[in-house]
């Protein structure tokens, strides 16, 4: 090939890039983009048509939600169940996930679909069992409900996405080292785990911002003490309308530990997503 | 204890025995309230045994029937354009040459953080006909959909989804297209396959597993999609949006009540989506091992 | 020498304390409450209503006078509803206090989740002269708070419907805002100012699925003769033609609304009159403050008021509002229901309507001070009467009975297939006639 043609391939290819990055941040990143604007504008400016592209921005939103006292009880809580959950998740996920992996025996199958199935019931419909569950158990309003409510989502999802990064890691990995005498535990804490730190990360991510946007189970089964993050949108929403501005705040702030933990774990994700499904 | 985690129930038993702990109060409260005429805010106890009434009754019933449909409608569109979208987006960003790669694929995070319900809200802004940002723009091109009517709502619903959960599919591909082998690819070349040959006969059949995987969780998620819903268009205008979660919503809680009626509906639901799935998971098992 | 000094601090202490509850009945009140309950914690649920701002400004003070603290579980209405019954069906007795809409008293009587207050009323001892329950305006101790002759609510909050439009279009058309006497006429401006400018609709109301198309169409239900009940019995009469008029109106009229009106909350019609869309409003009295807020509203200041109008078959208007109550399962009635005294007296009406909350004593109606700063009183007031025409015939605007919130929702799903011209008018209410029939079966 010429160098002529070299370079119109360079330049095409310059051209798709460039289109074709707008054409993204444009569909998926401008939404949100313009809910951002819309914390730092106030309500006659949310509302302006043709659209406010520069405008002098206000901080009375932030001021506003700062000023909930609630804010700073609902964002601690949020952190403290979905860590717990996503960790205790993990805990029970990954041995589970080897067994599905590495081992035959009978049920096999059965018993990944009805882990599976566990979280197929839509949450509304389960809420109010869960309430009595809690009410029985005297563990209404605490933490400790939440966090088992979305182990319930948890443990069937990041079984089978570790199930599925296992499955990547040839087997002759754990066969080598139960033939040069590692005990089973030893291979999985020593070999499988640190081969799937990809995987964890991938699946923490998703775990994480599952759970922490749960809504349903958060306000029903919570009163005053651990309530979350995502029920605040409850009182945005008000007789005289929605406060568009202090709600986008919100959004705002509660998107960002998400975006900080996916900017952590970037290289992890990618690389770590692929299931393991297609092998060379 | 050596001899003890030789056996996969050992590694399974934890998680299942937490599973079934934390899901057979729930699972044996929704069959059984399924058989019972029960309304929130009365006593337990006061729940009267009806039989199969409930699940003759949701049968029965126009509205489950249409919701049904539109929720299969909705489910099969919202998926089948995740994918598509999903997948085109997947190959641009598994392209070597793209700059600011890290970027995008942070930007594509974003959606999927974003609390469902208030993504709702936000999008019934935008779309709104007078003064949202969706109508201002396509006013560029001479369009004023009302995305508020009965006949675009259930599309606008199905764009709030694929915006947010497109990004989930995109990541799971794109990480399937950066495991995929090179030398089926090298040896398509050297015999001149066009690049539409080569997508076809060997990057989705290669890709084939991962697709699944992705369309089973997306397709298990939308077929019970609630928050966006409700906070959208609440179901309406009218049936426009009813799906099946909004009538279990409706039928269990707010203005209705009736929890054992609600309950059956879910029973219909949930067995929609095992069969769903278990119809998935069959082709899944039925791809032939790639050597 | 020291000791002397002390007793004599303590004895000027506490001569000073006796005076000062002496003079102060609600001092007086406080400290009665504070050697019985001080201490005790209270939790009440309450909706994200104006009136909740204007309790939570004054709850410092009560939990001062009266050692009770008070927790908060403030949320959306719908999401407030499921809550307390789901609370309410285990029994938790977390909530002491609850904020409860005047639609959901029928269900939550007959549930048992709120107790009757006759008693606590009847009590001098409970119930103060400074509360003072005959200053209520009738048409919400009798509209709102009362089911079954007896009262389970005390009205916290109370709002009619009344027209808004915009005083600078009007002048600019020259178009005599006062010739809307009838819904015809209403009809006539909606149209003329519809499309008259750009991005300018006639008239914004309420027409998403459910309670608020039911809000929306029902303005003109009772004018056009209709209603869901033959009065005084349960026959329904959501067939008769006059029913059919009415919503045969509505949907005539909201030809003329900004286009999307079938997915309109009151979030979406009053901010589309607010950033002035829109000529005409037909809503809350209640959200008068809001729209003639200035940070939030273009068109403050430009707002002109009208009773609604007549129908062919006379005047009547809307009545809402909210109650307090005390739950059946609190384990501290008592404690509650010092809570509501307090912050619903008379005593107190004047700094609760000016921190927020909104109006339901007629003192303060009345008051000319309160009519200078809020001009729109007189109009309220006006429509508040045509809202008595319909309590004083023991009809309900919306029927206090346990079935309404079903009922609602049918003939939501119902008025909302015709606004969207999936079917007409007619077969929505025979439709509708049919679900009723079957929700009053118990089926």
């Amino acid at each position: 090939m010429n160098s002529a043609g070299t370079s119109r391939v360079k330049a095409v290819d310059a051209i798709v890039d460039v289109t074709g990055t707008l054409i993204l941040v444009f569909l998926f990143l401008f939404p949100f983009l313009w809910m951002v604007s819309m914390s730092f504008k106030d309500r006659i400016q949310t509302f302006q048509i043709p659209p406010l592209w520069f405008f002098q921005p206000t901080l009375e939103n932030y001021r506003a939600l700062f000023a909930r006292e609630i804010f700073g009880t609902y964002f601690v809580n949020s952190v403290a169940v979905i860590v717990f959950s996503v960790l205790v998740s993990f805990v029970l996920a990954a041995p589970a996930a080897y067994a599905l992996s590495r081992f035959d025996f009978k049920g096999k199958k059965d018993i990944s679909f009805w882990i599976l199935s566990v979280r197929m019931a839509p949450a509304i419909a389960v809420v109010i069992p869960y309430f009595f569950l809690g009410s029985f158990m005297g563990i209404l309003d605490t933490r400790l409900i939440l966090i088992i409510a979305y182990l319930s989502f948890n443990v069937p999802f990041a079984t089978w996405m570790l199930k599925g990064f296992m499955d990547e890691i040839p087997t002759e990995v754990d066969e080598a080292a139960l033939i040069d005498g590692s005990s089973r535990f030893q291979v999985f804490s020593r070999l499988i785990i640190p081969l799937t730190a990809n995987g964890l990360a991938a699946t923490s991510i998703l775990c994480l911002i599952q759970s922490w946007n749960e809504f349903t189970f958060a306000l029903f089964l919570t009163t005053t003490e651990a309530r979350t993050l995502p029920t605040i949108v409850t009182q945005f929403l008000t007789f005289q309308g929605v406060v568009w501005g202090e709600m986008s705040a919100a959004a705002t702030i509660t998107v960002l530990p998400a975006v900080v933990f996916a900017i952590l774990v970037r290289k992890h994700l990618i690389t770590g997503l692929s299931f393991g499904a297609v092998k060379e | 204890m050596k001899k003890f985690l030789q056996s996969p129930y050992a590694w399974l038993a934890p998680a299942l025995a937490a599973l079934f702990i934390i899901t057979i109060v729930p699972t044996f409260f929704l069959f059984f309230t399924s058989l019972h005429h029960w309304e929130l805010g009365f006593p337990w106890d006061e729940r009267v045994f009806i039989g199969l009434k409930n699940f003759s009754h949701t049968l029965q019933n126009p509205l489950f029937r249409s919701a049904l449909v539109r929720t299969l409608i909705y489910t099969v569109s919202a998926v089948t354009v995740q994918f598509i979208l999903g997948f085109l987006i997947a190959s641009f960003l598994s392209r070597r040459t793209l700059l600011w790669r890290g970027f995008l694929i942070g930007s594509l995070i974003i959606p999927m953080t974003v609390t469902p319900s208030i993504a709702g809200l936000i999008w019934r802004l935008y779309f709104n006909p007078t003064y949202g940002i969706v109508n201002y723009l396509l006013g560029f091109i001479n369009l004023q959909p009302n995305w508020y009517g009965y006949e675009l709502a259930l599309l606008s619903a199905v764009i709030v989804e694929v915006w947010q959960w497109t990004p989930f599919v995109t990541l799971i591909l794109l990480a399937g297209l950066s495991a995929l082998p090179r030398t089926p690819f090298e040896a398509a070349m050297v015999d001149g396959a066009s690049r539409f040959q080569m997508l076809w006969n060997i990057t989705l059949p290669l890709l084939r597993p991962i697709i699944l995987i992705a369309l089973l969780l997306r397709g298990m998620d939308a077929l019970k999609m609630f928050d966006v819903i409700f906070s959208l268009t609440g179901g309406g205008p009218a049936d426009a949006t009813e799906l099946i979660s909004m009538l279990i919503y409706r039928t269990g809680f707010y203005h209705t009540g009736m929890v054992g009626r609600a309950s059956a509906i879910a029973v219909f639901l949930l067995a929609a989506i095992i069969l769903l799935s278990q119809f998935l998971i069959k082709i899944l098992d039925s791809e032939p091992k790639s050597a | 020498m020291r000791k002397n000094l002390a007793t004599w601090f303590v004895l000027l202490v506490v001569f000073t304390l006796s005076a000062a509850v002496a003079a102060n009945p609600l001092q007086e009140w406080g400290a009665g409450i504070k050697e019985e309950f001080g201490g005790t914690e209270i939790t009440v649920a309450m909706a994200t209503h104006p009136s909740t701002d204007g309790f939570r400004s004054m709850v410092q003070e009560f939990e001062d006078l009266t050692g009770i603290t008070v927790r908060w579980d403030v949320m959306e209405e719908i999401y407030l509803h499921d809550k307390i019954l789901t609370e309410h069906a285990a029994r938790t007795g977390r909530y002491d206090v609850l904020m409860m809409d005047v639609v959901w008293m029928g269900e939550f009587a007959n549930r048992r989740v709120v107790v009757p207050l006759d008693d606590y009323l009847a009590d001098p001892q409970k119930t103060p002269a400074w509360f003072n329950y005959d200053d209520i305006v009738p048409a919400y101790s009798q509209g709102l708070g009362v089911y079954d002759k007896k009262v389970y609510g005390i009205p916290s909050a109370g709002e009619s419907a009344f027209i808004a439009y915009r005083k600078d279009l009007f002048e600019k058309y020259g178009y005599d805002p006062a010739s809307i006497k009838t819904y015809d006429d209403l009809l006539e401006a909606a149209q003329f100012f519809h499309n008259k400018e750009e991005n300018l609709a006639g008239i914004s109301m309420r027409g998403r699925r459910g309670h608020h198309i039911v809000y929306g169409w029902f303005q003109s239900l009772y004018p056009f003769g209709g209603a869901v009940f033959h009065p005084g019995t349960f026959d329904i009469a959501v067939e008769t033609p006059e029913t059919i008029a009415s919503l045969q109106y509505f949907v005539d009229l909201m030809k003329f609304a900004p286009p999307g009106i079938e997915n309109f909350s009151h979030e979406e019609a009053t901010t589309t009159f607010m950033q002035g869309h829109a000529a005409i409003w037909f809503d809350a009295t209640a959200l008068a403050p809001w729209i003639e807020d200035q940070t939030k509203s273009k068109v403050a200041g430009s707002i002109g008021y009208l009773a609604p109008p007549t129908g062919p078959k006379g005047s009547a208007a809307a009545i809402a509002g909210w109650n307090l109550a005390v739950s059946a399962s609190s384990t501290k009635a008592d404690a509650a229901w010092a809570f509501i005294n307090f912050m619903t007296s008379e005593l107190k009406a004047e700094e609760y309507v000016k921190n927020g909350g909104v109006v339901t004593r007629a003192s303060i109606l009345r008051d000319p001070q309160f009519i200078e700063e809020y001009h729109y009183y007189p109009q309220v007031l006006e429509s508040l009467d045509l809202a008595a025409v319909l309590v004083d015939q023991d009809i309900d605007w919306r029927p206090r009975i346990p079935e309404w919130p079903r009922i609602g929702e049918a003939l939501g799903l119902n008025a909302s297939l015709a606004l969207t011209g999936q079917v007409t008018p007619e077969v929505a209410m025979e439709r509708s006639a049919k679900e009723i029939e079957n929700i009053m079966a118990g089926y």
